[in-house]
């Protein structure tokens, strides 16, 4: 009995003490919310690296508006009621101007309505999602949508002759369904002869529906899904002697695809956002300081959550001022941003980037698996 | 027509299989058909179905190849489902941390192969070792303090050991998956039905450990202690079995095997990561409840029943319904028949 | 399980208390002093509050262990979330709706599964909170994976908390009124339950679909706060958050819930630096305490007010009355010898109308027996049961005269306990019929047969256990407490009155048998022979016309034997009872039996007067083997 009455005092005496606590003004709050613990850490800890670069070297420059930038960020551990908690956290408690994130399409969903509500602009460096950015005015991205991505998969198919294809997706992953639901409707578009096959959350045999794409005749399979999966599907599709042309999504584009599919992945192409063979001076100026700053060679995130960072803080100053209300309005109005993962980049009137889809294949090159750009595409 | 024909046939077999169920206590007597049993009876099924395909003109190389398939996953599935059978049977506890044991088997044998350079068998040994004496020291820890209590709170302690194991191997192992080195290459081609090797070596390591298991229960002295402790914890005591020691060895066998299936599908399906235990150790339960719970061929029959209808669902439906076929498969069984297919029912005292 | 006898008023405190504190918080966050962030905390908090309460009605008060929580909250949320976003319909309707829909899914899941037991049945209910979101993932009208986007915004905080509040209170109040008590019974022993006139599958669906629709509710709540929902909200994961906060509480307190889904809510917010590990930490503080207190941090108890506790007492003084007792566990225990004698001597502070003529001489049964009735008031024809191959029971008859106190003897394994159990309807007889006043009952559940006036003790005593004393009479007054499920709700000042006769009168049974000294004492710390009366109370308060006792001496010293023979006779004529008893102190049956049955190997050889058997060869050679001839 004491020792409930003694959690509840506590609570509330906590509960209290933070209310009380002090706000300094003297610096521009940019929030960043993404999962820094769980399964997705790994992205969440790439889009939280590539802010961190995009406010150093702003604030190397004198920072913005004659302030340096503070970054403030929250681990909202790709958990819906999480996202909800930590978007309101930093809007309402840490008097952020911008929100960069959430990470995931299921926590930027979430979001997007409160920083809406609260007229704070967002911008999503990675969801996908269609819907995100339609909630209003203050939501937008800066990666290309599903819509782009699969369609520019599709016609990459088409363009290596392939009739007959095949899409693996995830059930309940909206990510996966979604490009699912693209692929299927283009490949009717262009006349190929389609199958969706499914598998679930945390499958690590996917014999049978290897060998169903298999019997079906699929030369082609499209797998919007992450690498660890694109692993197991490739060796697995590999070790049944079924070497149809994989074309994987963004969620390919990593180094572990490399080291841990092998030769089985080799051939295999997939549509991202940036490649790092691009010549371009800003790619290679950002690699270089990403691998000063941090030691390790990015993730593609990481350059999405670059330039999601720095386009806010663009706008900022495009704006002249650290309104929220000016800096959606400078937002909205981007023309033409020099962005690593694409340039130029204007965004649309729904909030969505106007912007290439690169694609990329793996090639062995010295003896070594890589990958290689093939082409930009704007869809 | 055919159908017709087709679908008498498989009444037939099925009348036939009930037939034999009902008097395998006159076949079991007699040694000559003993050891013939069962291999009879997959032989008819293989056989009526083999017909019943031919009769509805399916593709019967992709038929046989989700079984095949699907055996080899069920191997996987049966593994894990021996050792809950094993630990239900004794201490009525469905050890939910028994599919993170099946992960650190995995990593063991992960890291035995590719850190330590073994080969298979030692490795199979170094991953049946580690988790065996995981095992045992989770029960000492969690469970052996708690083993008057209600059976909730054991429940509970269960469902707690699993978070915590799962979570202390991302801390541990990272939530980076791993993939494990192609040890087993060959491939072969049966009627144009394609043989791994490494499925070859799943499904037969899963038989051998299910016979051995089998023997040890039957025919040692601490399986009849096993045996004894399932019955009666209080009387196996009083006839001077240390109870406490045969809870043990049960957790070490039933972890073993767990570590064993970990290898296992490390080698078929080359991935492993922290997370992996939770789904197939769900499934695992529920093809012992299949089964009958306290059976050990029971445990195999469940863990085949569910990894062939899996592929199958697959490979003719959806994988998007799958997961509630198993679900839905298990509820059928405990309402229609509680104790399992191969159990026996018993009836509460008043 | 101990709870306060005066919970009417302590859950006014609550709602008094709770109210003060809605004021307080809507204050702060009206004046800013409590921004949207921690408003939108203390709203998750809330949502967890329902879901653990609601948890706690089914795993915690009825003992249905469910794992599969999140589905029906996920029922919920997607009713809400449709309704919003097509119909537009206010909040209020979309929380009623979820309600319902909720509500019909446990209904539907409830049925079939809540025939299982145990790990079976948490196993079953995983199978089906999993099913939920697999339907979900895969309808089109719920859009799958992609979820709902776009629900109306309502997370204003006043409005959750009069929800939670609401939802806290009314299953306050179906616990703390006859309809808990019932649960309460199921969870402690299903089979006496069922025995009381305890409806056990009606109850334990309601239950079930109670607390479904209380997720349900805690669902739209949700879906309304997130404004987006996924199938992956709704996990397995999820169930278990909800089952971790309810056994960190204390299975079967709502306080404990209630606390302790708070604080787990709000706890990880203050404790971000610990981020990192936070999910290690957890499990572990799982472990730990199922180690080191497995009842959870309240047990069974629910908090009351400490500080208030002087204002409690008073006001229990002025109003308790019969009810108030102070609720502490050392009770004077009476020296088991005694027993009987307390009995005798308290016999005068009985109600006005009751003679309790128990000091006579033994064997004073002046008292005419209720004068037999010409039609008999229990006949049994034919009755056989057979378990598999072996008969243990067959071809029973009887016939008992309204009034008879009839014996029913014979050696161990003879099927005496087997007719019991078809008489009761526990086990249904395979042939046969039994008429009870007139009135065919052997195709009846032993619920129905508890309600036409058939009541019964059990050999190997079946109390609950967990429960006082006192509680376990009133647990028996089922039938009879005069008000409804609705009343219990509402709790017009008529409840309040019902509630206090089923308490007055319960006391009254328990002084009759001598335990009122005990009511307050948990039933599993009773010495056996009281323990044996406390069963004859409870079978008492079920309000019987026959009274089926089984062995109520066994285990009692010839003394108590005596004295409880006297009572046997005593409760017979005041209660106008029929008795049946099986017994094997045939001293006892051959003076207190006007007829007896005996049986061997599941037949009767013989019936007539204690006298005519005792002369009997075939029961002699029954008991006393061949040899004795």
């Amino acid at each position: 009995m004491k020792r409930g009455y003694l959690v509840v005092a506590l609570t509330f005496v906590v509960l209290t003490a933070l209310t009380v606590s002090a706000v300094a003004a003297d610096t521009i709050k940019i929030g960043v919310a993404a999962p820094l613990t769980g399964p997705l850490a790994p992205y969440g800890e790439g889009v939280r690296d590539g802010a961190i670069l995009a406010v150093e070297q702003a604030n190397a420059k004198g920072g913005v508006l004659g302030k340096q930038i503070e970054l403030v960020i929250l681990d909202d551990q790709a958990d819906a009621t999480q996202a909800a908690n930590v978007v309101t956290r930093l809007i309402q408690r840490e008097k952020v101007v911008g929100v960069i994130g959430p990470v995931i399409s299921a926590t930027a969903s979430v979001g997007g309505p409160i920083c809406q509500r609260f007229g704070i602009p967002m911008i999503t460096p990675t969801a996908t999602a269609v819907s995100i950015t339609r909630v209003g005015d203050y939501v937008f991205r800066v990666c290309f949508l599903d819509d782009s991505q699969g369609s520019a998969a599709v016609n990459y198919m088409y363009g290596e002759g392939i009739k007959k294809a095949a899409v693996l997706y995830k059930v309940g992953d909206a990510y996966s369904e979604g490009l699912r639901d693209v692929f299927m409707q283009k490949t009717k578009e262009l006349g190929m002869e389609s199958i969706d096959v499914a598998y679930n959350l945390g499958d690590t045999d996917f014999s049978a529906q290897l060998s169903r794409m298999k019997n079906f005749g699929a030369e082609g399979v499209f797998c919007p899904f992450y690498y660890e999966d694109a692993v197991l599907v490739t060796r697995q599709a590999k070790a049944m002697g079924y070497n149809p042309l994989f074309v994987g999504t963004d969620g390919w584009d990593a180094q572990e695809l490399l080291d841990q599919a092998g030769d089985a992945s080799l051939g295999s192409a997939m549509t991202t956002h940036f490649s790092p063979t691009d010549s371009r001076p800003i790619v290679q100026q950002y690699l270089a300081d990403f691998q000063a700053r941090f030691g390790h060679f990015p993730i593609v995130l990481a350059a999405l959550g670059y330039d999601a960072t720095r386009l806010m803080i663009e706008a900022i100053g495009r704006a002249g001022s650290d309104d929220p209300k000016a800096i959606r309005a400078a937002i909205a109005a981007t023309e033409g941003f020099d962005g690593v993962t694409g340039s130029p980049i204007s965004l649309d009137e729904n909030g969505d980037p106007v912007k290439d889809v690169t694609i990329i294949k793996v090639i062995e090159k010295d003896g070594e698996l890589a990958f290689d750009f093939v082409a930009a595409v704007r869809p | 027509m055919s159908r017709v024909v087709a679908s008498l046939l498989l009444c037939a077999v099925c009348i036939l299989l009930a037939l034999l169920r009902k008097y395998r206590t006159h076949v079991v007597s007699n040694p000559a058909l003993k050891y013939s049993y069962y291999p009879a009876l997959i032989l008819l099924a293989a056989l009526g179905i083999n017909y019943l395909l031919t009769a509805l003109g399916a593709n019967k190389v992709y038929t046989f190849q989700q079984a095949v398939y699907g055996l080899s996953l069920g191997s996987v599935y049966a593994l894990i489902a021996l050792g809950y059978t094993m630990v239900y049977g004794i201490i009525r506890l469905i050890n939910f941390a028994h599919g993170d044991i099946y992960m650190v088997g995995a990593y063991a044998g992960y890291y035995a192969v590719t850190v330590m350079h073994l080969p298979f068998v030692p490795a199979l040994v170094i991953a049946m070792v580690a988790s065996s004496v995981l095992g045992v020291l989770i029960e000492r820890i969690a469970y052996k303090p708690l083993r008057n209590s209600p059976r909730i709170t054991l429940l509970i302690t269960a469902i707690g050991m699993s978070l915590l194991l799962e979570n202390v191997g991302q801390k541990l192992f990272t939530s980076t998956p791993r993939t494990y080195p192609t040890i087993f290459k060959a491939s072969y081609e049966v009627f144009g039905v394609s043989v791994d090797q490494s499925r070859i070596i799943i499904f037969a390591v899963t038989v051998l450990l299910m016979i051995g298991l089998q023997y040890f229960v039957n025919y040692t002295k601490p399986g009849m202690a096993m045996r004894a402790l399932s019955q009666d914890r209080d009387a196996a005591r009083l006839m001077g079995i240390n109870v406490d020691r045969v809870i043990s060895v049960t957790f070490a066998v039933g972890s073993a095997l767990a570590g064993a299936a970990g290898i296992l599908v490390g080698i078929v399906y080359p991935q492993i990561k922290p997370t992996m235990g939770i789904m197939p150790g769900l499934k695992a339960f529920v093809a012992a409840v299949i089964g009958g719970i306290g059976i050990i061929p029971g445990a195999m029959l469940g863990g085949m029943i569910i990894g062939v209808s899996e592929n199958f669902v697959t490979a003719y439906i959806s994988s998007s319904w799958r997961d509630a076929i198993a679900f839905g498969l298990l509820i059928l069984i405990l309402l229609v028949k509680p104790s399992g297919l191969l159990g026996k029912s018993v009836r509460e005292k008043v | 399980m101990q709870r306060h006898p005066n919970q009417l008023k302590g859950s006014l405190y609550w709602i008094a208390a709770s109210a003060v504190g809605l004021l307080i918080l809507n204050y702060l966050v009206a004046t800013d002093a409590l921004d949207w962030y921690y408003a939108g905390v203390l709203s998750t908090a809330g949502i967890y509050i329902i879901l653990t309460t609601s948890l706690n009605l089914i795993n915690g008060i009825t003992g249905q262990l469910s794992i599969g929580h999140a589905g029906f909250m996920a029922v919920g949320a997607y009713t809400a979330a449709l309704l919003s976003v097509h119909y537009d319909t206010p909040f209020v309707v979309n929380i009623l709706a979820a309600f319902a829909t909720a509500a019909v899914a446990g209904l539907v899941i409830g049925l079939p599964t809540l025939r299982l037991k145990g790990d079976y049945l948490a196993i079953a209910t995983l199978g089906f909170g999993e099913i939920i979101r697999v339907v979900i993932q895969n309808l089109k009208v719920t859009r799958g994976a992609f979820g709902i986007v776009g629900i109306t915004w309502v997370d204003n905080l006043f409005y959750t908390e009069i929800v939670v509040l609401l939802s806290v209170v009314i299953i306050w109040r179906i616990v703390n009124s006859a309809t808990g008590r019932a649960l309460i019974a199921i969870r402690e022993d299903e089979t006496a339950a069922e025995t009381m006139g305890i409806n056990t599958t009606l109850y334990k669906v309601m239950a079930f679909a109670i607390g479904s629709a209380f997720a349900g509710v805690a669902g739209a709540l949700y879906a309304h706060r997130m404004t987006y929902i996924s199938p992956n909200d709704f996990t397995f994961l999820k169930s278990v958050d909800i089952l971790v906060m309810l056994v960190l509480g204390g299975l079967g307190s709502i306080t404990g819930a209630v606390v302790s889904a708070f604080s787990l809510t709000l706890l990880p917010e203050f404790l971000r630096f610990i981020d990192e590990w936070r999910m290690v930490i957890y499990p572990l503080l799982l472990v730990v305490v199922m180690l080191f207190r497995p009842q959870g941090l309240f047990g069974t108890k629910e908090i009351d007010f400490g500080a208030l506790g002087a204002a409690f007492r008073w006001l229990k003084s002025r109003f308790g009355g019969a009810v108030g007792s102070a609720p502490q566990r050392t009770v004077e225990t009476a020296s088991p010898s005694s027993g009987m004698q307390t009995e005798v001597q308290t016999s005068s502070l009985q109600p006005a109308g009751v003679q309790p003529d128990l000091s006579g001489q033994p064997g004073s049964a002046a008292v005419a027996p209720a004068e037999p009735s010409s039609r008999p008031f229990l006949e049994v024809n034919g009755l056989s049961i057979y378990y598999g191959g072996l008969k243990a029971v067959s071809d029973f008859n009887m016939s008992l005269p309204e009034g008879a106190l009839h014996g029913l003897i014979g050696p161990n394994g003879a099927g005496k306990t087997t007719v019991f159990n078809m008489l009761t309807g526990l086990h249904p007889p395979s042939e046969g019929e039994i008429r009870f006043r007139r009135k065919r009952i052997d195709r009846l559940p032993p619920y129905r047969i508890s309600s036409e006036g058939v009541a019964r003790t059990f050999q190997n005593i079946r109390l609950f256990k967990d429960l006082t004393v006192l509680d376990n009479v009133k647990t028996a007054f089922h039938m009879n407490v005069g008000y409804g499920f609705g009343a219990s709700l509402v709790r017009p000042p008529s409840y309040g009155v019902k509630e206090r006769r089923v308490t007055s009168e319960a006391e009254r049974l328990l002084e009759i048998l001598g335990l009122q000294e005990r009511r307050m004492e948990l039933a599993r710390n009773l010495p056996y022979g009281e323990q044996r009366r406390l069963e004859i109370a409870r079978a008492l308060a079920t309000r019987p016309r026959l009274l089926l006792l089984d062995e109520p001496a066994a285990g009692m010293n010839p003394q108590e034997t005596a004295s409880l023979m006297e009572l046997i006779r005593w409760i017979r004529d005041e209660f106008a009872l029929t008795i049946l008893l099986i017994e094997h102190d045939m001293s006892l049956v051959m003076r207190l039996c006007e007829r007896i049955t005996v049986l061997d190997y599941g037949v009767t050889i013989f019936e007539g007067t204690p006298d005519e058997v005792k002369r009997n060869p075939r029961v002699i050679e029954a008991y006393l083997g061949q040899e004795a001839n």
